[in-house]
């Protein structure tokens, strides 16, 4: 069966307008994003590993080495089984450092501008050999089915073609933080393409060839020799090498790379990947023995290579080897696609930018229109590369040594890896010397020999310095030259400072308290600073898209937003210039402010984290040191009053459960930034405090969902080791709303005491004008004639009343419930005050028979609750008046000192005793008889006269009397909230 | 007071299993599933073990990393 070579280019034309379609589906969400983002998508992507090697190559490599073409696969089962301490941490630096390739990733690593370009060029001298192997198998597959003899023209149009769709799949637009969703389900396609096209041809070898599995089981029998020919070279052949090979390829392959990790969307699907791919690569080779048997039974005239290809043509049927062709245009296109935008990116990044960008800065080009062509054409140059490798070789070449020779590449880079993630004493001289030695070696071993097979080293002095030697035999003795190479000049030379951050990075969760603050304290000096390298329009996009990503409001920055910017600015840019420019962009134009002090909040963050995320547990005094230090965080966590730490630069430390409570902020939100970020009237009340000198607030009020509540703040200096070193600042915050609920009704309650005391003065004091009245009436009843002295009563009269209304307001106003919450306070005449609690006073018996004397000045004033001062003065002057015998004096004098009133009573009284004067402030205690008095007087007085931000203070002697001094603030001093 | 008992964390399991698929695979344990005489699906039986060995090791496994 035979067909047109234009008919083939049709189908594969078709074919990869199929997968056009099915990535645009995916892109323009035409597809449910459950199966787009589905586990087994991104499992099946993975497939991008088995290439024309192992759809076409695998049936050779197994006729003649065995089983050991299974180590190609075995390896890779291994890697992903190591995923949790092999690719989950290589995946969590890429996500974290937006890092797109191996050469980003090493680069990262050992912070070396060479090292990167070091493994852009190992990986694109590796990958063409790769990139030849596809050619020569679809073109050979082409002339297979249409006996065409002219390869050139089938080859170079095939490229072509590829070049097409890898620019449409990989760069159509600038994605670096998007995936390419499309790519991911085209390629995952085309790994089912493959998978079911290859087990058909295994179900036609087994019932086309065998006539069923009975057939089959009956053939070996008869052919035991076949088994034992695939066994063998498991005992004798290079099966642990091939392992080693195989496991370093399965994810530093640069297609397996970009497939594992960049186009990783979610870290799960690699946990189901370490299964779900040794799964679908075992399923995909378990047709390879009996294809080879069945292609050996008929005696095919193809080489093993095309077996596949050649067991399907016998079948009566055009679909079988049509299917198989468009399997083997899978396996290479997606390769070459794959790789060519991996590569792409690493060319980019390492050798193209550092030079086009100094350029592009004189000249102002969008940064963005300059990645996207340099791709596109990166991307036609390595296919042209690849084929022009393939053009090259002139001679074919086994399928499997050209995949080899690129595994030896890919491997150079493990020691680097390893280094990378377990070995943080690695240096930049230990892992670029191993890189040289190793990859000299390869060149030497496998490239040359390469060449001189292909006839081109003739005559030359290259070819008497190649080594020619199996690609397992070469893997063996570079990596064993690249490995020492690696640990012996890591430990001659030590690393440098940048590097050891990047190995802390590498080796443990985090990089440590990087927050250096930048001198751009402004969103336009960020922007400015930028565009001068990438461009106004790229520099805008890039800030918009780091301000989102840290979920941060642009309208409230502080200066430890502009640090987090800083660095998210960094690890976005990394994304798309990789991570050696994007460091570079960032530290020239956004330059750090060396005056500005580490925050201490990123400090103790870091700690925390790296404690928390640390893989080693700490064993015994640090274990123990560890575990005292979460007790007591844990006690300042969930201590039940709001409690803040906070540092000189006002940056929240610490932050726990009560006050989360109270002011509604998680800790979460609230680490590390500024306190004014804290949301009104909280941020206001705290700031205030902090810069304000007193280390206790009183009775605070805020106003909080229009609900007023009392708030006690304490503060104290958090001090450092030396002396006068201070770190920040700790301060609690107490709801004082209830309590001081609960005072005010007590407050109350001791008031209408006072009045039922005062009880019968005030009938005296009524009872006598009512006396007059009724005299007065009585008078004018008696003589109704008496112009002159209807008047006269009338006015008597109208005295008397005056002077009950009088009795009766103070009375009223006297027991009037005391300010609620929220009343603000009011400007108090004092003197007026002082007249007013003298006459509630002057209405007790007691009180009548004292001389008061006030000497207030009349433009003394106060600020604070008229109704609870009055009620301390009513306290005082009572307590004055009882201590008193009949017709003693009471003095009251006021003045003004510092800002503050004082206020003295003097009463020349009983006095009190030394041995209680440190109790009369306590409730319940009294000296007077029962029913006299409650023991709440001083104690209320206190509490109110400390709620004022005042002070009271009692001296007395036994027997020569006793001196109150109160003290308060003048209106203009209080704290306003 | 009786001792606690004591699990392994994901990467003891891990390295546990690695160790594990490189004896049967690498060391002379390779006899038993690649002994000549063996029938021919036994490498791919071996192959299934390890395969079912990943299948139990990341069932438990959550991850921070995303969001």
């Amino acid at each position: 069966m035979r067909f047109e070579v234009w008919q083939l280019f049709l189908i594969s034309i078709l074919y990869l307008g199929l997968l056009f379609v099915i990535a645009t589906a995916a892109e323009k969400k035409w597809l449910p994003e459950s199966l787009v983002k589905h586990p087994i998508i991104y499992t099946l992507s993975l497939g991008v590993y088995a290439t024309s090697w192992s759809f076409y190559g695998s049936v050779g490599l197994a006729e003649r080495e065995g089983y050991t073409f299974l180590a190609v696969y075995l390896g890779v089962t291994i890697a992903f089984m190591a995923s949790p301490i092999l690719l989950k941490p290589i995946l969590r630096l890429t996500k974290e450092y937006q890092l797109s390739s191996l050469a980003d990733l090493l680069a990262f690593r050992y912070h070396s501008p060479f090292s990167g370009i070091l493994v852009t060029l190992l990986m694109l001298t590796g990958a063409l050999p790769y990139m030849a192997l596809q050619i020569q198998a679809v073109t050979d597959s082409l002339q297979i089915l249409t006996n065409e003899t002219q390869s050139g023209f089938i080859s170079l149009g095939f490229c072509l073609m590829i070049t097409l769709f890898a620019i449409l799949f990989g760069a159509r637009h600038i994605t670096p933080r998007e995936k390419h969703e499309g790519l991911v389900i085209a390629i995952a396609f085309e790994s089912l393409v493959k998978l079911v096209a290859l087990m058909t041809v295994g179900l036609y070898a087994v019932f086309g060839t065998f006539n069923g599995f009975s057939g089959f089981s009956s053939w070996l029998e008869n052919n035991t020799e076949a088994t034992k020919a695939l066994m063998q070279p498991i005992h004798d052949g290079p099966w642990a090498m091939m392992l080693l090979l195989s496991f370093s390829a399965a994810f530093l392959l640069p297609r397996q790379f970009h497939m594992i990790f960049v186009e990783n969307i979610k870290t799960s699907n690699l946990n189901y990947a370490s299964w779900a791919f040794p799964l679908f690569l075992l399923l995909l080779n378990i047709s390879i023995p009996p294809i080879l048997w069945a292609g050996q039974s008929m005696d095919l005239s193809y080489g093993p290579d095309l077996f596949v290809l050649g067991v399907s043509m016998q079948s009566q049927s055009a679909i079988l080897p049509i299917f198989i062709f468009i399997g083997g245009i899978s396996a290479a296109s997606a390769m070459i696609i794959v790789t060519t935008i991996a590569l792409a990116s690493m060319c980019m990044n390492h050798l193209l930018l550092p030079v086009s960008l100094p350029k592009h800065k004189q000249q102002g080009v969008d940064l963005y229109s300059l990645l996207i062509w340099g791709k596109r054409i990166l991307i036609l140059l390595i296919i042209l590369a690849g084929y022009a490798f393939y053009l090259f070789l002139q001679t074919h070449q086994e399928l499997t040594d050209l995949g080899l020779i690129s595994f030896v590449a890919v491997a150079q880079f493990l020691p680097g890896i390893f280094g990378l993630l377990y070995w943080n004493k690695a240096s930049r001289q230990g892992f670029v010397s191993g890189l040289i030695v190793g990859a000299l070696l390869w060149v030497i071993t496998l490239i040359l020999p390469l060449f001189s097979k292909a006839g081109w080293l003739v005559n030359s002095p290259l070819e008497n310095i190649m080594i020619p030697m199996s690609s397992t035999d070469s893997a063996f003795w570079t990596l064993l030259l690249n490995s020492i190479f690696f640990i012996g000049a890591s430990i001659l030379w030590p690393q440098t400072e940048d590097e050891r951050k990047a190995a802390t990075a590498c080796c443990n969760n985090n990089q440590g308290p990087t927050h250096a603050i930048p001198v751009a304290s402004t969103i336009n000096e960020f922007e400015s600073g930028l565009a001068e390298t990438i461009g106004s329009e790229t520099a805008a996009k890039e800030i918009k898209l780091a301000i989102s990503d840290l979920k941060l409001n642009e309208a409230e920055l502080d200066r430890s937003d502009f640090a987090s910017l800083r660095v998210q600015i960094r690890h976005n840019l990394s994304g798309l210039i990789g991570p050696v420019l994007a460091g570079m962009v960032v530290n020239e134009q956004l330059e750090v402010d060396t005056s500005a002090k580490v925050a201490i909040a990123d400090t103790i963050q870091f700690v925390e984290k790296s404690l928390q995320d640390s893989r080693l547990e700490l064993k015994e005094i640090s274990g123990e040191l560890d575990s005292l230090r979460r007790f007591h965080r844990q006690v300042l966590h969930d201590l039940p009053l709001a409690a803040v730490t906070i540092s000189l630069e006002y940056q929240v430390v610490s932050w726990n459960k009560a006050m989360e409570k109270l002011t509604g902020a998680t800790e979460q939100s609230m680490i590390g930034k500024d306190i004014s970020r804290l949301t009104s009237p909280w941020s206001r009340l705290i700031l205030n405090f902090l810069k304000g000198d007193k280390a206790v607030l009183r009775s605070s009020r805020i106003n909080l969902d229009d609900q007023i509540s009392i708030l006690n703040l304490f503060k104290s200096d958090v001090s450092g080791l030396a002396e006068n070193e201070q770190h920040g600042f700790v301060v609690l915050l107490q709801d004082h709303s209830e309590i001081h609920q609960l005072e005010s009704e007590l407050a109350h309650s001791e008031r209408l005491a006072s009045i039922g005391r005062l009880a019968t003065g005030v009938a005296h004091e009524i009872g006598n004008p009512v006396t007059g009245i009724a005299c007065l009436a009585q008078d004018m009843q008696a003589i109704p004639d008496d112009i002159k002295l209807q008047k006269e009563s009338i006015d008597d009269i109208l005295n008397l009343t005056n002077r009950i209304s009088t009795i009766v307001h103070s009375l009223l106003s006297y027991s009037h419930v005391g300010a609620e919450i929220g009343h603000s306070p009011e400007t108090v005449e004092l003197r007026k005050m002082i007249k007013e609690s003298l006459r509630l006073v002057s209405l007790s018996h007691k009180g009548k028979q004292i001389h008061f004397i006030n000497n207030c000045p009349e433009e003394l004033t106060l600020s604070g609750d008229h109704q609870k001062l009055l009620q301390v003065l009513v306290i005082v002057l009572t307590n004055a008046s009882d201590a008193s015998t009949e017709g003693d004096e009471v003095t009251i004098n006021a003045t003004e000192k510092n800002n503050m009133i004082e206020l003295t009573v003097n009463d020349s009284g009983s006095g009190i005793n030394e041995n209680i004067l440190d109790k009369i402030f306590d409730p319940f205690f009294t000296t007077k008889q029962a029913g006299e008095g409650t023991g709440l007087g001083l104690s209320l007085a206190y509490n109110i006269i400390k709620e004022h931000d005042g002070n009271i203070e009692i001296n007395s002697q036994l027997n020569k009397g006793t001196q109150v001094t109160i003290r308060l603030t003048k209106p203009g001093n209080t704290l306003n909230i | 007071m009786p001792k606690q008992p004591y699990h392994l964390n994901s990467t003891e399991r891990t390295l546990i299993a690695v160790l594990l698929i490189i004896v049967i695979f690498v060391s002379p344990m390779s006899n038993f599933w690649a002994a000549l005489d063996a029938p021919w699906f036994s490498p791919y039986l071996a192959w299934a073990v390890a395969i079912f060995l990943s299948w139990l090791l990341q069932r438990h496994i959550k991850d921070s990393l995303d969001k």
